[in-house]
């Protein structure tokens, strides 16, 4: 092991190299290798670096894109759909009866309207065979 | 989403339009009634035929839903408008009543032998009214509400003044 070695060596301890230094390291342990620490630590570091995972692997960017673009999809939905519920709840929300008492009489007044309603239907028709009855009985005097 | 907005849309959609648009109208009184209110009518205690009749109606309505005037100069424009209306948004005509007072139309959504709403229109000479009913409608059962009514209100026209006086008494 020459002496610039060497003392690359040292400054690496200490840590004081460049990156001009490790690549002089490198170099020195890749045309020498050797068996002691120094020599299995830098070849290791070199032969790592070109390791190749046996499985794929998938740069997380595009996944995280694909996440914001279904969320902006889903804000767009949610500000297409806004006017249609704002139309028919919100602005209908206003007329909403809250008072249980209140509610009670409004809903027994409209039953009774409709259901008088529904009977003054039935009476005129009622009155209305009345009418073809006198109708016919002049008919046949 | 759209389709639950679909579904609200599609109760109602004549009276829902009309609430829009005369939302700042204010010779036109608004008002909804919804179901959680109806809930809590279902837990009293009906003290008679007329009550019972009443929330059993209200038992299988959704919400309730009017829109009435008693001093409007275009009421009778107003009437033909509605009823055109109506009639273009598919609903089903159930009868109409005329008379010197007043103009009423009952129109239905009816679909495999169920009324999903009830739609009545009534114009007068200044008075306008839409009223919708929705959720399952029973007809024989709403037109029993006023009979009892009748009946009731004569057998107890003698007892409700005694009634009065008693109140007065535990004041």
């Amino acid at each position: 092991m020459d002496l610039q070695i060497e003392q690359l060596l040292e400054k690496y301890r200490n840590g004081e190299t460049t990156i001009a230094d490790e690549n002089l390291i490198k170099e020195y342990f890749k045309k020498n290798p050797d068996l002691s620490m120094e020599g299995q630590y830098f070849g290791k570091v070199d032969s790592s670096r070109k390791e190749v995972p046996s499985k794929a692997f998938k740069h997380p960017g595009r996944k995280r894109r694909l996440t914001w673009l279904s969320a902006a999809a889903a804000v767009l939905i949610v500000l297409m759909t806004l006017p249609f519920i704002f139309n028919n709840e919100s602005s209908q929300e206003q007329f909403a009866v809250e008072n249980p008492a209140e509610a009670y009489e409004i809903t027994r007044a409209s039953l009774m309207m409709v259901s008088n309603g529904l009977n003054k239907g039935k009476t005129y028709s009622k009155e209305l065979n009345k009418i073809n009855e006198v109708k016919t009985i002049i008919k046949t005097q | 989403m759209m389709f639950l907005s679909m579904a609200i849309m599609a109760q109602g959609p004549v009276i829902t339009k009309y609430f829009n648009d005369l939302e700042d109208n204010e010779n036109y009184t608004k008002v909804s009634v919804s179901q959680k209110m109806f809930s809590m009518f279902t837990e009293l205690e009906a003290g008679s035929d007329a009550e019972n009749e009443f929330l059993e109606a209200v038992s299988k309505l959704k919400g309730l839903k009017i829109i009435a005037a008693d001093s409007v100069a275009d009421a009778a424009k107003m009437y033909k408008k509605a009823v055109a209306d109506v009639n273009k948004a598919g609903y089903e005509e159930l009868m109409s009543v005329k008379d010197a007072e007043e103009n009423m139309q009952f129109s239905i959504i009816e679909k495999d032998g169920i009324i999903s709403e009830l739609l009545m229109v009534v114009g007068g000479n200044k008075s306008f009214v839409m009223l919708s009913l929705y959720g399952e409608i029973d007809l024989k059962n709403i037109s029993k509400i006023a009979q009892e009514m009748r009946v009731e209100g004569l057998e107890n026209l003698g007892k409700m003044h005694d009634d009065h006086d008693k109140e007065h008494d535990t004041y």
